[in-house]
């Protein structure tokens, strides 16, 4: 055993010397082939002599539990050990050196203290009888492991590039959006994942450089690595494609590999003309590459990684988020917010001002149809990232416009049916990233917008779509507003049309309302007795509306009560007698409905019993309905009694009402039967069918429904 | 057992107990480089919800659904072979065994029917449209028409539930109420979702309140129908006496009352219930604002026509249509009813088209001019398409169609679209030849505009996680801008 370490402090020794030898005359080094891979073995050897120096430092731990005549051996040994090792994997390493490729600075500093660390061995080696019991032999051992951990460090740094520890900390990477190039967003990411670990500005293999486009562009000792538009002869294709046992293949067998996507994409971008400058929100479907970078602009996940602010904490979202006022991120995950401003009754301009807490987010802002003006400019300007701003309906006028001129970022600015009326030219000019403005409806003149135009060429602006106001519009009819068509005592009539400086003209007289004679309508009116109402709208530039007609009925006199003295049809029977008085309307869409009451086999005969204190009776109205292809006819003849005690009736009236020609048309109609006021209790109303149905008629000679819904009584 | 094994084991209660923190103190510590290890579902499936899955293309939905289903063949999908072949019997080799409704399968003949309607190309796109929609064919270049989309239902009810809710049974939440439930509120004002009803002359089907139905959803998330009577939202306003005071004293206690209730039973319906009469509260102040329709310009009335001023009609239902999605609320759904052609085709027809063009035009260009077509999807288009053969009686001036599920056409506008005419029918307008858009496409597709991923929005009911788009639908990309 000791000739074993004697011979060994010899050997270190030697080794030590050829070391020194190499270095000083490195120029001269020629490298047999022979040799080489001893020098390749130096990555994986340097792990010998690290391991044989940090159990050197973990030594010390059992000095206690050995007798120190042991302990001393034990040292010795490791550190006989440790010394060789060191020699052995300095020399590899300078054969190493000799293949090129390193950044010399970084080389320069693990070489030589790589030939420090292993003559520091040596001498400690050499020492260490005599120095083991100092006290500052600790002292050397240590400072021996500090220097082996340095050269390591710097090895490390050679091979791995000088942020390769803490690079996922770090990790910037580089935002894809629109606007990045086809090669930042797709070729870039493939090369510095897999071919830049050698290529880089530390370490440039074949003094091959990939970290800028510029130096990739250069190429390396055999040239360019690609031909643009000629894939199949670009070496980097060639070299990717060759099998992985062969020399010249790349990426090296035993670093991570091209996938056969990433060589395709390579390929097809080279094949392409290897263009660098496009931008992907350029690329069209019809681009040859268009199809590889769909998927990867969905991984990249371009609109939420676009922004780079921090997102604003959840609870001061949730603090400002109210009825009136809506803040949230515009997607999971993004740092970006969006807001909106509710309700112009409740506005105040505090709503505004406590947004800017988000000025950095905000990038969304909805103020539309509130009371803003340009008062709220300088607020509006704290907001650096806003990109849409809506100021829709508000009392904007362009004033204070020059403030937003800090919003770098602003694309779109809505000032639609606003009363801006000042050239805002100059101002708008100022947002540099503004894209778009939306400027219907303001109080800017023509030639103003078309100066707007010229002026801001690069800006699209929205001035909305002409109305060709020759065109002649009909016009709707006016709107009848009372809800039923049976008025209640003192209701007036009320006429309506919304559309501003248009005239409604009526008449009560059953004739076409015109624009001349017909009465205009200025406020409700009265009717007397039941009315045929007709109404058409007028305006200047507007075709005049089709007629409104409708039927009204003041409500009547009401009897205490009626009775039905004749049958009804089968399921028409409506609510009996008080559907007669209820001053409900039958629908003239519906005779199924509990308004009308059928009468085909007898007649209607009904009477009605108005009590003793009853009020004198000028004129009886019955309600009734038309649609002869029903069968439904206006009552042949109508006869109207009047009694004290029910025994003996006295007729009061009796009418024959005019049959229409024919008419495929459903109607309300009605017959007044008007006589000298009479004062009775009670009074009897007949109402007989058309026994044959006309000639005209597809059922001549058959009978014909009555249908009446209401009478009334004035 | 041996005695050995029998001493290794007995250990005492304070090793056991040192030995078991030691192992699980090393587990906590491999579990730190396992963030999912203790979730207990896999990351992709449940999302927060009221947010975007990613940046939305567009916020609002305005869905202009043409009740009873307007023929294509009528409106955008040209097909000259059918005037040509006008009569003729329509070949078995295109039919396929197609089935049919009870209306024609009594039928002998199918006869072809070319369109009464001339059509032409309008645009940058060069879109047919026929001579029934001048003012839509006047913004060709805001479309994208879909002549390829295809549904399953032949019947009204069936295909319109499918359309609405990607289901046809009627169980299922509507769209609007999955965009609610997806999304959140833009502006708690006013609901989420609205639905607005009108009525052409044509031959019209019903809609039910199914439509817009918040289905399994939180009652939160139903569609809330205006109607077109002088108070837009029924019992809304505070009864005759009570004033905005009292009414908030009254809905502080009942809230109060209801939460109660919550505790005991703990119902989440009950608190769905709070917020209605909160989100009501809300909406005394912002529906009167909104159907004031009275503060329109003349030149917008002149865009819509002046039917918009009279409520209850289609024009009406778009003006209002726009003041609500510009105040936020993002699924407005028209209902325009009458397009349901059997016979009397021609008139029927333009009739419904004199009712809908102005209008739908006039919203589109409305939306453009103030910068919210951008964000906002518009869209038109009915349950089914219709037959190429006449159903009844094809006389020299008038025919009718029937059902048609195989080829229908649709467009949208706004919001991300890109436009132009995506999908093909095959000559005779019977079969599609390209681009096939099934309604789950559809329903995929219009929820990848708005920010979400059909098979993330999801709900967990009665034991499974249902979708809008159940187990199917792709996003039709080529339709996005």
């Amino acid at each position: 055993m000791t000739r074993l370490l004697r011979f060994n402090l010899n050997l270190v020794f030697a080794l030590n010397i050829l070391l020194a030898f190499f270095l000083v005359f490195e120029s001269m080094l020629d490298i047999p082939l022979l040799l080489q891979p001893l020098g390749r073995l130096h990555p994986l050897f340097l792990h010998v002599p690290i391991g044989l120096f940090v159990l050197l430092a973990f030594l010390p731990l059992l000095k206690k539990r050995l007798s120190q005549e042991v302990y001393c051996e034990v040292e010795y040994f490791v550190l006989n050990l440790a010394a060789l090792s060191a020699a052995f994997t300095a020399i590899m390493g300078l054969f190493l050196t000799q293949e090129g490729g390193y950044d010399a600075a970084l080389l320069f500093k693990h070489k030589w203290l790589g030939a420090g660390l292993s003559w520091g061995a040596y001498l400690l080696l050499l020492i260490h009888p005599w120095a083991f019991a100092k006290k500052w032999w600790l002292i050397a051992l240590y400072g021996t492991v500090l220097l082996m951990m340095r050269a390591g460090h710097f090895g490390g740094n050679l091979t791995h590039g000088e942020d390769y520890v803490l690079a996922p900390l770090r990790a910037e990477k580089k935002m894809i959006t629109a606007s990045s190039t086809l090669y930042e967003a797709a070729i870039e990411p493939i090369l510095r994942e897999k071919c830049m670990s050698c290529h880089n500005n530390k370490k440039t293999k074949g003094e091959l450089n990939m970290a800028t486009l510029e130096k990739l562009l250069k190429g390396g000792e055999n040239g360019p690595v690609f031909v643009a538009g000629n894939a199949v002869e670009s070496p980097m294709i060639k070299r990717a494609l060759l099998p992985v046992e062969d020399k010249y293949h790349m990426p090296p067998e035993g670093k991570p590999q091209l996938n056969s996507q990433e060589i395709s994409l390579l390929e097809n971008w080279i094949q392409s003309g290897a263009e660098t400058q496009i931008k992907l929100q350029d690329m069209t479907e019809a681009h040859p590459l268009y199809a590889a970078i769909v998927p990867i602009l969905e991984t990249q996940k371009l609109e939420e990684t676009r922004y780079e602010f921090k997102p604003a904490k959840t609870s001061s979202i949730q603090d400002l988020n109210g009825p009136l006022r809506t803040v949230r991120p515009i997607a999971i995950g993004s740092p970006a917010l969006e807001a909106a401003i509710f309700i112009r009754r409740f506005y105040e301009p505090q709503l505004l001002e406590e947004l800017s807490v988000f000025r950095e987010q905000l990038v969304r802002l909805d103020l539309s149809s509130l009371p803003i003006d340009g008062a709220a400019m300088p607020t509006l300007a704290q907001f650096k990232n806003l990109e849409e701003l809506n100021l829709n309906n508000t009392d904007f006028d362009g004033s204070g416009l020059d403030e937003l001129a800090k919003c770098q970022q602003l694309k779109v600015l809505s000032l639609s049916n606003t009363p801006i009326q000042m050239d805002i030219g100059e101002s708008l000019a100022k947002i540099t990233a503004l894209e778009k403005v939306h400027l219907w409806s303001t109080q800017l003149s023509a030639s103003q917008l078309e100066r707007l135009k010229t002026s801001l060429p690069h800006v699209q602006i929205e001035t909305g779509y002409v109305i060709d106001t020759s065109e002649i519009l009909p016009l709707s009819p006016p709107a009848l507003k009372n809800k039923e068509d049976v008025l209640a005592p003192e209701e007036l009539i009320v006429l309506e049309s919304k559309l501003p400086g248009a005239e409604i003209r009526y008449t009560i007289d059953g004739q076409e309302p015109d624009s001349l004679l017909a009465k205009r309508y200025e406020e409700p009116f009265a009717i007397k007795g039941p009315t045929l109402l007709k109404a058409k709208l007028y305006k200047a530039g507007w075709q005049s509306s089709p007629v409104m007609e409708e039927l009204l009925y003041p409500l009547g006199l009401k009897p205490l009560d009626a009775t039905l003295l004749s049958n009804a049809s089968a399921r028409r029977g409506a609510n009996g007698a008080a559907s007669l008085w209820d001053g409900i309307k039958g629908s003239p869409s519906n005779f199924n409905g509990p308004n009308w009451l059928g009468y085909r086999k007898e007649p209607m005969i009904a009477t009605f019993d108005f009590g003793t204190q009853a009020a004198p009776i000028r004129e009886v109205v019955i309600s009734y309905l038309e649609h002869n292809p029903a069968y439904i006819f206006k009552p042949e003849r109508i006869r109207f009694w009047a009694s004290q005690d029910q025994e003996t009736w006295t007729l009061v009236k009796e009418e024959r009402p005019q049959q229409d020609d024919e008419s495929q048309a459903v109607r309300m109609q009605f017959s007044s039967l008007t006589f000298e006021p009479q004062s009775y209790r009670y009074y009897k109303i007949q109402l007989d069918q058309v026994a044959r149905l006309p000639q005209w008629h597809r059922a001549t000679g058959e009978r014909a429904h009555i249908f009446v819904d209401e009478i009334f009584f004035y | 057992m041996n005695e050995f094994l029998k001493h290794r084991l007995n250990i005492n209660r304070r090793h056991f107990l040192g030995k078991m923190s030691l192992g699980l103190g090393s587990v906590a510590l491999g579990s730190l480089l396992m963030p999912d290890l203790w979730k207990g579902e896999d990351a992709t499936a449940a999302l927060p919800l009221g947010l975007p899955h990613f940046a939305p293309k567009a916020k609002r939905i305005i869905y202009l659904f043409q009740n009873g289903a307007p023929s294509q063949l009528e409106t955008f999908d040209y097909k000259p072979k059918l005037r040509e072949m006008h009569g003729e019997d329509l070949p078995a080799s295109i039919r396929m065994g197609q089935r049919l409704t009870g209306m024609t399968s009594g039928q002998e003949r199918f006869p072809m029917v070319g369109s009464k309607f001339d059509f032409a190309q309008y645009g940058e796109n060069r879109i047919w449209i026929s001579e029934l929609f001048p003012h839509i064919a006047s913004i060709a270049d805001e479309l994208c028409v879909i002549k390829s989309m295809h549904t399953e239902a032949i019947n009204h009810d069936p295909a319109l539930t499918f359309m609405q809710t990607g289901a046809q049974q009627g169980n299922r939440p509507s769209m609007g109420a999955w965009m609610s439930y997806g999304l959140g509120s833009e502006n708690k004002n006013l609901p989420n979702y609205t639905v607005l009803l009108s009525r052409g002359k044509g031959n019209g089907q019903g809609v039910y309140s199914k439509l817009w139905t918040n289905g399994f959803l939180d009652s939160v998330h139903q569609g809330i129908q205006f109607s077109a009577s002088e108070e837009a939202v029924h019992y809304l306003e505070n009864p005759a006496g009570a004033d905005r005071t009292s009414r908030r004293r009254m809905l502080d206690k009942l809230a109060q009352l209801n939460e109660l209730g919550y505790q005991e039973f703990g119902d989440p319906e009950i608190h769905a219930k709070i917020q209605q009469y909160e989100m009501a509260y809300r909406m005394q102040t912002a529906v009167p604002e909104l159907t004031d329709l009275q503060r329109e310009p003349e030149h917008i009335i002149r865009m819509y026509g002046s039917e918009c001023l009279v409520p209850g009609t289609y024009a009406a239902n778009c003006l209002l249509a726009r003041k609500l999605s510009e105040s936020g609320v993002r699924f407005v759904q028209l209902y325009h009813q009458g397009w349901d052609q059997h016979g009397n085709l021609v008139n029927e027809m333009q009739g419904q088209a004199q009712d809908v063009d102005r209008p739908t035009a006039a919203l589109i260009k409305d939306l453009k001019q103030r910068g919210l077509l951008d964000e906002t999807l518009v869209i038109w288009g009915g349950e089914f398409g219709r037959t190429n053969f006449c159903q009844g009686r094809l006389s020299k001036d008038n025919y009718g169609r029937d059902h048609h599920p195989r080829c229908y056409s649709i467009f949208m506008a706004g919001g991300g679209i890109q436009p132009g005419t995506y999908g093909e029918t095959d000559e005779f307008g019977y079969n599609i030849v390209e681009n096939p858009v099934h309604v789950n496409d559809f329903h995929a597709t219009i929820l990848h505009l708005m920010g979400l991923d059909h098979e993330k929005l999801t709900y967990k009911h009665l034991g499974r996680r249902y979708r809008l788009t159940d187990v199917a639908g792709e996003v039709i990309k080529d339709i996005i801008a």
